[in-house]
């Protein structure tokens, strides 16, 4: 066989085409549309940002006001069971092949695992933070290593061309070892249809500074902007199936949805006057654990990533009847769940 | 000078149809056969002999695009003149890395048996059905050999997308081309 083949044959493409990317290089118009779709992909992204973590899911779930409207939402009906239903751990999620054989290099990000659904995604990131310059500042003692996001955007690539989509979801930090940054994001957007990729910016990592209280913000320790495609395949989506459960402790009803892409947990908790105080005290001395099967135990889920495999967010939603909170967890691993001194088996 | 303009002078078989080329589209033709062939004189003497090639076609050929058509004509003599110097055991020095890029698109579509015919057929059937900023990214790695950053400059996007998108238009196009080869089985 002749050697470049391949290569040569390409050589058969239509005239039509080659003109097509000739032009491209004669016309000013196509960069200034693309410039323009990025300019309002980052003014999109940006008010999101704002609202990335707590309140930006808090928001989410504040339309769906009710225990009862979010059950009805989900087509699903109030079991109530003794302990938690078990929740199949499920082959899920796609581990993403490197698209080159490239050295993972200072300045370069990549997702490593990606699971989606129609109205969600997870995905695990790694970024060459060691062009940063993380290690090289003088943090607050209140700093706990977890870097935050000054910077981030999202588009997808839907045959190639890049539009926008609605989302809201956060990016935290697992770990930062030797300049290679760990994340996850996790989302609900709804992705176009046809999407082959999520096109994601991600940068200024910093801190929340509590310098001037009562104000809040961002320091960015790095002006550093990293970027990345998550590589989607439709066929690959999931179709989340709910389990609903409802138990009630110390006067509490306690409702718990866990989604079978097997990640998803959120205990729901509806508060009202005469359980306030008792929620409240839950809350504030962080009464709600997993413990996992390996032993390890996560108690007040609220941003606590100091279990390796757990991966937590946490959330005030509605703010008025009830208040939640979401974990990124392994299901199949764990073992129980606590809510005061209720423990719930995981079967 | 217009490309119509030119076309007819060829037309008119006035040899300023191949100065007026040669003014217009030489230095993009001879850095295309420079990029494949990596040898400036090769370059030049290829270039030469497209301008040859584009006296003899036209007419008959009127092309739409004598760009597009003295690109491709540049590009499959080039190849041309590539294969015979391998053959002779001279070294590629190509600024491209044709053994890469041949063996990136080489791993999947091996088990398809399709003649040269055949394969052009399927081939621009795949690149009608990408969107054009797909499309462009493919052929500009592929059919011109232009680097990511080049890619990422014209196209207004970074590197890391270009990437991104080129591997998976690759993996589409072998798919596809996987596909045709089980249909003509």
């Amino acid at each position: 066989m002749k050697q470049y083949r391949y290569l040569d044959l390409i050589g058969k493409t239509d005239e039509r085409f080659i003109k097509e990317v000739l032009d491209i290089h004669d016309s000013e118009r196509r960069s200034i549309t693309m410039s323009k779709k990025r300019i309002v992909a980052v003014a999109v992204a940006a008010a999101l940002v704002l609202a990335l973590g707590v309140s930006a899911v808090a928001a989410y779930l504040r339309g769906l006001n009710t225990v009862e409207k979010y059950i009805s939402d989900r087509e699903e009906s109030i079991r109530l069971p003794e302990s938690f239903a078990t929740v199949a751990a499920q082959d899920i999620g796609t581990e993403i092949e490197p698209e080159d054989d490239e050295a993972f290099n200072p300045g370069d990000a990549r997702a490593t695992g990606v699971i989606v659904s129609r109205d969600s995604f997870y995905a695990t990131v790694e970024i060459n933070a060691s062009d940063a310059g993380l290690d090289d500042y003088d943090y607050p003692d209140y700093f706990d290593g977890k870097f935050q996001s000054g910077k981030f955007g999202m588009t997808a690539d839907v045959d190639g061309e890049e539009v926008l989509f609605g989302y809201t979801g956060n990016t935290p930090m697992v770990s930062c070892e030797d300049g290679i940054m760990t994340l996850v994001m996790h989302f609900s957007a709804y992705l176009p249809e046809g999407v082959d990729a999520i096109n994601v910016e991600i940068g200024e990592f910093g801190y929340t500074s509590y310098d001037n209280p009562p104000d809040k913000e961002h320091v960015a320790v790095s002006d550093k902007v990293y970027s990345f495609s998550i590589p989607v395949d439709e066929s690959d989506m999931v179709v989340p199936v709910n389990s609903v459960n409802e138990a009630e402790c110390d006067g509490v009803k306690f409702t718990a949805a866990v989604d079978s892409l097997g990640l998803h947990f959120y205990p729901q908790l509806e508060i009202s006057e005469e359980n306030n105080e008792t929620v409240r005290e839950i809350f504030d001395t962080n009464k709600i654990g997993i413990k996992m099967k390996d032993g390890t135990e996560m108690k007040g889920l609220f941003y606590d990533t100091s279990v390796p495999h757990v991966l937590a967010g946490g959330f005030m939603g509605a703010g008025e009847t009830y208040f939640s909170f979401e974990t990124l967890v392994d299901v199949e691993e764990i073992e129980s769940i606590s809510l005061g001194d209720a423990v719930f088996k995981f079967e | 000078m217009e490309d119509a303009k030119i076309v007819e002078l060829y037309f008119a078989r006035d040899e300023l149809a191949v100065s007026a080329t040669r003014e217009k589209y030489g230095r993009l033709l001879y850095s295309l056969a420079e990029r494949i062939l990596g040898e400036k004189q090769d370059a030049e003497e290829c270039l030469d002999d497209t301008l040859l090639a584009l006296w003899n076609a036209i007419p008959p050929e009127k092309p739409e695009s004598l760009k597009a058509y003295s690109c491709k004509t540049v590009r499959n003599l080039s190849f041309g003149r590539l294969s015979r110097n391998l053959a002779k055991k001279r070294a590629a020095n190509s600024g491209v890395p044709l053994d890469e890029l041949e063996a990136s698109l080489s791993d999947g579509l091996s088990q398809a048996r399709f003649s040269d015919a055949e394969f052009g057929i399927v081939l621009n059937s795949f690149l009608g059905k990408l969107r054009p900023t797909a499309r462009a990214v493919f052929l500009k790695r592929y059919f011109f050999f232009d680097t990511v950053p080049e890619i990422a400059r014209d196209l207004c996007m970074k590197d890391e997308r270009v990437k991104s998108l080129l591997f998976r238009t690759k993996k589409k196009f072998i798919g596809f081309i996987s596909e045709k080869g089980e249909d003509k089985q």
